[in-house]
């Protein structure tokens, strides 16, 4: 009698660890691709702005603006920038490399509606970090424009970082408009209407990044994102975005990862909000906020990540991501499981405890 | 008087129509291309040249360019003879290839390979004495390793092959014999002409099996300082062989092909094509890229000879003066033996024929008065190209009219915008041609002037003030 319950409790242990063992392999593969997808999230974001961000001239007057760059957390080694505009009204005159790349690639050509140029850093050992001036570019105002034109970043525009395989990095790209008159009186740089970055504008490549800081171009004084947090995990979907610009300015804000733009006022005490009416996907999020500093004439950019949390992740440490994560860890502890399940197995079977 | 009517019939005027139709037709297709190429010549942009004597922008390198590579016309030290004359081109580095088929270089005692440096030590020397370091393109197979000992075949056993490398590094960058520093080793010369084995990037003759022994070879060097491999050194610049480099994981320090281009623009082409390949690849992106070979054609011409090819070395310059590759080897120092014609590659004539210089050869140092801070200039056209500096505020404007087809000349309007006011200056010299030196007076902050070119020409224009 009790040899047979010993058979039966075997075949129902061998059963259980089948079970278990069956369970266990979908399980750990879908965390590890989880934690694949919630690292490749992690990857930093770099982003392109064209400086001043909206400009004011004459028919036959030239300017210059300058592509800045945030690399944020990435270490940068080349881009190649890609510029369109319309070729009736503005003519690219030069393109060439700013201070922060010590080296041209490629020449910078210009075409009909078209500037490109290349850059690179000094070495793969001296990797291009931080915000800075990438290239410079003039123009030549040829048309007047019956509401602003564009000159904006074409798909086309890549940014290279050691670490991050083939990846473009860039996730972000603010364009710049120009306003062209007959009028003798004007030309110089008007701080509005400040332009909205639109959908084709900006190059969705990458899930953006939780960066954790600010990356105001002159300083967070003059444009800050104050609420959320950098990396708060937000248990609402539909958040209110808060934050400092200069008095009565024009904000611009992008929401990624599907990127969403808006503008907003900033009051004169240079306080804006804004109130995203539609419920964001869960998971982590960027804003680029822009907007023009009326005294320098520079675009300001600052960048946040937070995350849209479902109530069920990262609730015990509230870090919005992980440290690291990668499938080799993942697999291991699999495998350490499943050493245990067999030992577990095993023991009982070799010591035949009776009953 | 009569008239006699002889009626022929439908199949021989068939028959005849047909003859005139095969005979014509050629005559047509040849009268018709002419008519495209006059009309798409006579439908360039002339230039019209604008120099911003205040918009500066990056500084000139002009070191790229005084690179040379000598080709195996003889199986001896070819430079020994002209190294005072390589020597004031400045070169920083030459270029050799037959490395293992010339110089006895690789022999067998038993099974083991042994080597003797001499003769190709003696055409380093020679090197070396003219300043520059050398290029090895490591080539070709060593007979006595070579399958049926063909030169352009695979090794039998592909360890030798990757010994006789490690060798070859070790005598040139080994701390311990030759001590040379910066040494690149360039794996094969144009290993896709059939001249050179039909390498590809897979089956029998797998140019990445070839690369990777030698990169086993370079990575077993004992006791050396520092070196570069690279290549895939072939006819043109391919995506497949790049990328395929890339991707083989063997260490890579440069990349380097040939250009036989007749249009200048497609330099500038390649090095965007080249860089847009890399960008996905952080790791290459930024590693030296050489052409190691460049000419108008790779077939001999007499455009060698003259004012032409001169004029292509100096428009190619233009093009990669901005973004330019690492260095850009030209093809090649002296004439092999026998080309009295003037079809040679080289900016020498040869021994046998009196060691002459030609145009091409003094273009090299005509340029290096434009190193400075490059200034803006726009207009450039078809044919006329240029670039323009200021050092030591001095203006310096190089224009060059090439045309590749045909014989263009042109007179192009130059002006200078931004200037200060006051007296100047301006000498206007030709490359192997006149030079006159003008004084002006300007006051309106610009300056302009125009400038006769004939076909082939290089014109250098500098801008002094007076006071």
């Amino acid at each position: 009698m009790l040899r047979i319950i010993d058979k039966d409790m075997k075949k129902v242990v061998f059963i259980l660890i089948g079970i278990i063992t069956l369970l266990a392999i979908p399980a750990t593969v879908f965390l590890a691709m989880r934690t694949q997808e919630l690292r490749k999230k992690a990857a930093p974001a770099t982003s392109l702005t064209l400086s001043p961000a909206t400009v004011a001239k004459k028919v036959g007057e030239e300017f210059t603006l300058e592509i800045k760059i945030n690399t944020a957390e990435n270490q940068v080694v080349a881009t190649e920038i890609n510029l369109t505009f319309d070729p009736t009204k503005l003519e690219a005159l030069t393109i060439d490399k700013g201070a922060k790349f010590p080296n041209i690639l490629s020449s910078g050509t210009v075409g009909s509606g078209t500037a490109t140029i290349a850059l690179g850093a000094e070495n793969t050992t001296s990797p291009i970090t931080g915000v800075g001036t990438a290239a410079v570019v003039t123009f030549k105002a040829l048309a007047t424009t019956t509401s602003p034109v564009s000159i904006s970043f074409a798909p086309e525009t890549f940014v290279g970082a050691l670490g991050e395989s083939t990846t473009n990095v860039l996730v972000s790209s603010i364009p710049a408009s120009v306003t062209i008159t007959s009028n003798a009186t004007s030309g110089t740089i008007t701080p509005s209407p400040t332009p909205t970055p639109t959908g084709s504008s900006l190059i969705p490549t990458l899930t953006p990044t939780p960066t954790g800081t600010q990356s105001g171009e002159t300083g967070a004084s003059s444009l800050q994102i104050t609420a959320p947090t950098s990396n708060q995990a937000l248990l609402t979907d539909q958040p209110t975005l808060v934050g400092k610009a200069p008095a009565n300015s024009t904000v611009t804000i992008t929401i990624y990862s599907d990127p969403i733009t808006v503008t907003v006022l900033a009051d004169a005490n240079g306080n804006w909000s804004y109130s995203v009416p539609n419920p964001l996907g869960s998971g982590p999020h960027t804003i680029v906020v822009a907007a023009l500093d009326p005294i320098t004439n520079q675009t300001n950019t600052a960048t946040l990540a937070f995350v849209i949390s479902d109530g069920t992740e990262n609730g015990a440490s509230g870090s919005a991501m992980p440290v690291s994560g990668t499938v080799e860890n993942t697999l291991i502890l699999f495998m350490i499981g499943i050493f245990f399940i067999f030992i577990g197995t095993l023991i009982p079977t070799f010591t035949k405890i009776r009953l | 008087m009569s008239i006699y009517i002889r009626h022929v019939s439908n199949r021989t005027t068939s028959v005849i129509s047909l003859l005139a139709l095969l005979i014509f037709l050629p005559l047509f297709l040849l009268a018709i291309r002419e008519t495209v190429t006059l009309i798409s010549r006579a439908s360039g942009k002339p230039a019209n040249i604008v120099i911003d004597t205040k918009s500066q922008l990056e500084p000139i390198k002009t070191d790229f360019y005084h690179a040379f590579a000598q080709g195996g016309e003889e199986n001896n030290d070819m430079i020994a003879s002209i190294i005072s004359d390589v020597k004031a081109l400045k070169p920083k580095y030459i270029r050799i290839d037959h490395l293992y088929d010339y110089y006895n270089v690789v022999g067998k005692n038993g099974d083991s390979l042994v080597f003797d440096w001499s003769r190709l030590d003696a055409y380093v020397n020679s090197i070396t004495a003219t300043g520059a370091k050398p290029v090895f393109a490591l080539s070709y197979m060593p007979s006595v390793i070579a399958k049926d000992g063909v030169i352009i075949n695979p090794p039998n056993n592909w360890n030798e092959w990757a010994t006789v490398v490690q060798r070859t590094i070790e005598h040139y960058s080994g701390k311990s014999e030759r001590n040379m520093t910066g040494i690149m080793y360039e794996v094969w010369n144009e290993p896709d002409l059939a001249q050179f084995g039909s390498w590809k990037m897979g089956g029998d003759k797998n140019y990445l099996t070839l690369y990777r022994y030698a990169s086993i070879g370079a990575n077993n060097a004992q006791n050396s300082n520092t070196f570069s491999l690279g290549g895939p050194s072939t006819t043109g610049l391919y995506k497949t062989w790049i990328i395929g480099l890339v991707n083989s994981g063997n260490r890579v320090n440069f990349f380097s092909w040939h250009s036989y281009l007749s249009d200048p623009v497609r330099f500038a082409t390649d090095q965007r094509n080249l860089v847009s390949w890399l960008l996905p690849y952080p790791k290459y992106t930024l590693l030296p890229k050489l052409i190691t070979e460049f000419g108008f054609t790779g077939s001999k011409s007499q455009g060698y000879s003259g004012t032409f090819g001169a004029a292509h070395v100096a428009s190619v310059i233009r093009q990669l003066i901005s973004g330019g590759p690492t260095y850009l080897f030209s093809f090649q120092l002296k004439d092999g033996p026998l080309q009295s014609d003037g079809t040679g590659w080289g900016l020498i004539t040869h021994d046998d024929n009196g060691l002459k210089k030609k145009p091409r050869y003094y273009v090299y140092n005509f340029i290096d008065a434009m190193v400075g801070d490059r200034l803006r200039l726009s207009g450039e056209g078809t044919w006329v190209t240029g670039f323009s500096s200021i050092r030591d505020s001095v203006i310096r404007t190089l224009l060059i009219n090439f045309d590749a087809t045909g014989n263009h000349t042109e007179t192009v309007p130059i002006t200078f915008v931004n200037l200060d006011s006051g007296n100047y200056t301006v000498k206007q010299r030709f490359l192997v041609g006149r030079e006159t030196t003008t004084d002006i007076s300007v006051t309106e902050s610009s300056f302009s002037t125009t400038i006769t070119m004939p076909a082939q020409s290089v014109v250098l224009l500098e801008i002094t003030k007076s006071n």
